[in-house]
């Protein structure tokens, strides 16, 4: 197992430098637009702009670029964000605490419905319960976020009164992000922990578990849910991998300035080093949780091993 | 049928005991007949996609023509689903919305179940170094940001609803091809995997045919709900230009456009949302029914 | 006199997140672009109030108060915190690098000049209102006001104005603000602590407004943070100091207990300020905004969306106010690309647009048409060029004339087709704003009319500047504003292909006209010229202008007292004080 971590975090680094560069090639190459334009402004006289592209060490041959970026990345400098003039680093600092917060509320929530709902549908499936939970969820699952969240902060900040439209990190205000966030993905956890369940729910050594007498409850938890767990650990994989590298949406809508929000302006704004440290950034998330949710896989079900 | 119902149950049993005589795909379409529920949301589907195609002659309006006196007429009987900002008539708009929404929806997923089943399979039961390659592939494309590969996009090669089915696909390879590799994994050391192996099957045949058809609930569930996303990720990539341009009508973006008027003209958003839930609920239950049908377990279950 | 310079704001979050395209999870769906704010202002909103005695004309929407000319109720009290919501995306503070200039920059910089709310007079901010302009018109001499400290406590001197003024103007720091100078100013001087005397290469007219637009830094502040700290630490000389900035989300403000120089001909408070603190919040979306504003987490609004004006209008604890941006919205050709190349061709298209179809479509009716380059909230509009404007336009039988002496001629099944048997079909490029959707709709709907096909290209607004610069477009819906005439020399200017000039105008008659216009200093002569470029433009038709938006500015009257307002819509806060706090 610590041989395939290894290899797994060895090959991680070539992959990080493979994207950084398709990325870094793509902004100053085929991608329209340039920090220059965006500093420029409306009105700027076209020599302000060459001036902008020459003191952004944009006119230079963009190998000559990515390889004074090679060279700052080695010392771990990102270099600054054009817009701000701040360390692409500390950027990323400052977004982490709200995205993992939000990451990790979502999650919780996301489990702890998902799973519920996955079970009360699985077991009893087909009755009119199911039929009703199973509408709701697919209605959940299609509602768009934008729509989803201007309904929540319709409904509970301006009609009930009871939650901030934007509350920034508070208690209060992390309340409706999380339902905003996470309903979906619930849902959408719901349908998987209910598929996998009703195949291992018609499995023979379950029904032989309950022919021996088990307690229902017992059964459903211990054998069930415990052989519903991969799937269920990869969507959480892509969640969670998802949420910290930003929910653009959700964020924008509920005033959170997580990884989300940095990365969309980074690109609106064409701010190549914030776009950069970004994508570096969501990647090595990508890279490590995958490699988690693979290393559970063996730990959670004993018949999968790495070699 | 046999006049005593003796007779009938033995004809049955017999017919169930010897497989031979119905092919494992007859077996489930005879199950997915018996599903009541199931053929409903086929049927309302197929209703949809039909209703797509014969948009002209079933629109009451054309579905672009603008009438700016009318703006933001709410539903009547002149216009039974209301009209648009630009006084365009709802219901026309939903009707040919279709033709774009569905295909999208529909190709989008399919496209992605080509791409991401066998991806997903191979790394899976192959393993070693595949699965690593594929996998790592499959987290790059992930941590992609979408949008510069938008812009890209449709900077390169200009704006087509083939571009977003491609980059809708292109985007969900990596949850497809996951969640089949996680599933192919706890059962591709299971007896029957080991025993087909033993009897000369080969890798392709074993994926094919016994471990497929093992992993189809998972796949069913992210294709069947996937179908939403796939419809206003149209809706949203052609605000960056890839896509239906304007007017053509379509699902996602009536949704969109509606969102300002949220608190004055709420049909505009509503219907087309109704629309978008029904497709993926209609979706949802028929791919429940599939599986259940295509489910190797169940015919024991039911024997 | 912020300029406005932004335009299709950058807001536009459209969308796709990495994870809407990627996995199909539903949480993960993508989401629409929240509209562009009609970013009109040209008023440093900031703390600012005027007496509501001398507030210009507007008309109030409010059911009950008329804010700008009732007084305040009750006597102005300290304390409380002043929420507001600006529009449109982050930018730095450093008035040096930022190319969008608003009420976060003008809350915590003072200018040299500021414009009083009639939009027409300046006078002096950090200096005094009694400048000298020598006869020819080349040199002007400022007076510091005396005891004017930035926040750091260093004197707000000649030399301080100076330093500012010189580094706007050097080339190699390339400040957007300060481009107009590069050969308009020869040199700055400070001969005394209190004197700052700028001459000009050439009598230049928008020195003034340009001036009001120069934000003041304080140079030793600057000096030792240097240009990548300085925009995270701003100190200026406003009556807001920067207590936290959250990129991309908040800019919290406490005051400047120091502050006592407001132009007391504009205000009637001179400072410090009545609030404890000032909050701006960056929101992107305008349904979200505005629930803000309802429930009271914002006290102020400067843009309540056309959409939710019914709601607001309803609301007795808001206040609306109506004023216009100081800019519009236009539909540009690409005159160097054929068929745009030819003016027939160009004025024949023009015939073909209903502003009023495209106004209600697009916004419900809450703009004014344009039927000239300057709208009339701009200095230098001409009701003469705007009539003149409008006899040449809503005409599609014109246009259908005009194009069939151009050789074009409806085919068999209606669409236009050319004198070499292909059809005419034409590209419009549009920023990806929510609010442009519908308007290039319209477009694109008048335009089949005449059976002419137009394929709607919705593009990322930096996309479309690229394709503007490079002129690798055919046509484009765009937005500008500035409060004064020189925008046309930004917009049409030959000197500026490649930049502002994004129809690629280039027509010496003009250059000369605008040469003309930008160095008279006499306001009459200056107007006549840039009337007479007008004039030009509308027979030329670089472009169509289509409309200018009207701007509703919302806030609680429960919770503060004492705004003024100007014929922007421009709130002014100075003289504001929380009533609920």
């Amino acid at each position: 197992m610590l041989t395939y971590i290894l290899r797994r975090l060895f090959i991680s680094i070539f992959l990080v430098l493979a994207l950084i560069a398709v990325v870094f090639f793509m902004l100053r190459t085929v991608v329209p637009g340039d920090p220059a334009l965006v500093l420029a402004g409306e009105n700027a006289p076209p020599e302000v702009i060459e001036q902008i592209r020459h003191n952004q060490g944009l006119d230079k041959p963009v190998i000559v670029q990515f390889l004074y970026f090679l060279r700052n990345l080695s010392h771990g400098d990102l270099g600054r964000s054009s817009m701000t003039r701040e360390l692409v680093t500390q950027r990323l600092v400052e977004a982490m605490p709200i995205t993992l917060t939000l990451t990790g509320l979502c999650f919780v929530y996301t489990m702890l419905l998902g799973i519920l709902i996955g079970v009360i549908t699985a077991y009893w499936h087909d009755t009119w319960l199911d039929n009703l939970i199973r509408v709701l969820t697919v209605t959940g699952a299609s509602m768009p976020t934008f729509w989803f969240g201007l309904m929540l902060i319709l409904i509970f900040a301006v009609g009930f009164g009871i939650l901030p439209v934007q509350g920034g990190l508070s208690v209060r205000g992390m309340i409706l992000p999380t339902i905003c966030l996470g309903t979906g993905s619930a849902a959408y956890l719901a349908r998987l922990v209910r598929a996998a369940m009703l195949e291992v729910l018609n499995s023979d050594y379950v029904r032989t578990a309950r022919a021996k007498g088990v307690r229902e409850l017992g059964v459903v938890l211990k054998h069930a849910l415990r052989n519903a767990l991969i799937p269920i650990l990869t969507v959480a994989g892509f969640q969670i991998g998802g949420l910290l590298g930003g929910a653009v949406i959700t964020e924008s809508i509920f005033g959170l300035p997580g990884m989300g929000t940095l990365s969309i302006n980074a690109i609106h704004n064409r701010d190549y080093s914030l776009i950069q440290g970004t994508v570096l950034f969501i990647v090595v998330i990508y890279l490590f949780v995958n490699l988690l949710v693979d290393i559970s896989y063996a730990y959670v079900d004993p018949r999968i091993r790495y070699n | 049928m046999p006049t005593s119902t003796l007779e009938s149950d033995i004809t049955k049993i017999e017919l169930k005991d010897r497989p031979v005589e119905k092919s494992p795909i007859q077996l489930a379409m005879s199950r997915f007949g018996h599903n009541r529920l199931a053929i409903a949301a086929l049927i309302l589907l197929a209703f949809l996609i039909v209703i797509s195609v014969a948009a002209p002659l079933l629109a009451p309006y054309n579905p672009i023509k603008r009438n700016i006196a009318d703006r933001l007429h709410a539903p009547s009987l002149q216009y039974i689903l209301g009209t648009d900002a630009l006084g365009r008539d709802s219901l026309s708009r939903i009707i040919y919305g279709g033709r774009v929404s569905l295909w999208v929806g529909l190709a989008s997923v399919v496209l992605s179940l080509v791409l991401g089943v066998p991806l997903g399979l191979i790394a899976g039961y192959l393993g070693g170094l595949l699965d690593g390659a594929i996998m790592r592939v499959m987290d790059l494309i992930l941590a992609f940001p979408g949008i510069i590969f938008a812009i890209w996009l449709v900077s390169m090669i200009g704006p087509g609803v083939n571009q977003v089915i491609l980059a809708n696909a292109l985007f969900s390879l990596p949850e497809y091809s996951r969640v089949i590799r996680g599933s192919v994994l706890t059962i591709k050391d299971a007896d029957y995997v080991s025993a087909s192996r033993a009897l000369g099957c080969n890798s392709f045949q074993v994926m094919w045919r016994h471990i497929f058809p093992n992993v189809l609930a998972p796949i069913i569930v992210i294709s069947s709900l996937s179908i939403s996303g796939a419809i206003l990720a149209g809706a949203s990539l052609s605000f960056l230009g890839l896509g239906a341009q304007p007017p053509t009508p379509e699902w996602g973006a009536m949704l969109a456009d509606g969102r300002p008027y949220i608190r004055t003209a709420w049909w505009l958003a509503l219907f087309p949302g109704i629309m978008l839930t029904l497709v993926v609920l209609a979706s949802n239950i028929a791919g429940d029914g599939l599986r259940d049908a295509l489910d190797p377990r169940a015919s024991t279950k039911r024997a | 006199m912020k300029h406005n310079r932004s335009v299709i704001t950058i807001i536009a979050l459209i969308v796709v997140a990495s994870m809407a395209l990627g996995a199909c999870a539903p949480s993960a769906t993508p989401t629409t672009a929240p509209t562009t704010p009609p970013s009109t202002s040209a008023q440093p909103t900031t703390p600012s109030g005027a007496q509501p005695t001398t507030a210009p004309a507007q008309s109030t929407v409010a059911p009950v108060t008329a804010p700008t000319t009732a007084p305040a109720a009750g006597t102005p009290v300290k304390g409380g915190q002043l929420v507001w919501a600006e529009l449109g995306g982050y930018y730095t503070l450093d008035p040096f690098v930022s190319p969008w200039h608003s009420t976060p920059q003008y809350a915590v910089f003072d200018t040299m000049l500021a414009l009083k709310p009639d939009l027409t007079t300046y006078v002096g901010d950090l200096v005094e209102d009694n400048w000298e302009v020598t006869p020819d018109n080349l040199s002007v001499t400022f007076h510091v006001k005396p005891n004017v400290k930035f926040q750091d406590g260093t004197p707000v001197d000649a030399a301080a104005l100076k330093w500012n003024l010189d580094h706007y103007a050097d080339p190699t720091i390339a400040a957007p603000e300060g481009g107009w100078m590069n050969g308009v100013v020869k040199d700055v001087q400070a001969p005394d602590a209190s004197t700052v005397k700028i001459d000009l290469v050439t009598p230049y007219a928008p020195l003034f407004f340009q001036l009001s637009a120069l934000e003041m830094v304080s140079p030793t502040a600057y000096q030792k943070l240097g240009p990548d700290k300085f925009a995270q630490a701003p100190v200026g000389a406003g009556a807001w100091t920067v207590k936290e900035i959250v990129p991309d989300t908040s800019v919290l403000y406490t005051r400047n207990e120091d502050y006592n120089w407001a132009p007391t001909s504009i205000y009637k408070n001179p400072g410090p300020a009545y609030p404890d603190s000032f909050l701006i919040k960056y929101m992107s979306d305008q349904a979200v905004e505005y629930a803000a504003l309802e429930t009271g987490e914002l006290t102020v609004l400067p843009n309540i969306p056309p959409q939710s004006l019914p709601q607001a209008q309803a609301n007795k604890n808001i206040t609306i106010v109506k004023g216009q941006e100081n800019g519009g919205v236009y539909l540009g050709f690409n005159t160097q690309k054929a068929p745009f190349n030819n003016q027939q061709f160009r004025v024949a298209l023009s015939y073909a647009i209903n502003r009023d179809e495209i106004i209600q479509a697009g916004y419900s009716g809450e703009a004014v048409p344009m039927y000239s380059n300057l709208a009339s909230s701009e200095m230098g509009y001409s009701q003469e060029m705007e009539d003149y404007g409008k006899s040449k336009s809503n005409d599609p039988e014109k246009a259908k004339q005009m194009l069939a002496d151009l050789g074009y001629t409806a085919g068999s099944d209606g669409t236009m087709v050319g004198k070499d048997g292909k059809p005419l079909e034409l590209t419009l490029e549009v920023p990806t704003a929510e609010e442009f959707k519908p308007v290039a709709e319209t477009i694109q709907a008048q335009f089949a009319d005449l059976g002419i096909k137009v394929t709607l290209d919705v593009k990322d607004v930096q996309t479309i500047k690229q394709m503007t610069l490079d002129g690798t477009y055919q046509m484009i819906l765009f937005n500008y504003g500035l409060l004064d005439p020189s925008i046309l020399t930004y917009l049409f200017d030959s000197k500026n292909i490649g930049a502002s000039n994004r129809t690629r105008f280039n027509n010496p008659d003009l250059d000369k006209l605008l040469e003309s216009a930008d160095s008279a200093l006499d306001w009459n002569t200056r107007k006549a010229d840039v009337a007479k470029a007008l004039q030009l433009l509308i027979d030329q038709r670089p472009n169509v202008p289509l409309y200018s938006r009207l701007v509703y500015a919302g806030y609680r009257n429960d919770q503060i007292s004492g705004i003024i307002t100007d014929p922007l819509g421009d709130i002014l806060t100075m003289d504001a004080w929380m009533t609920k706090q």
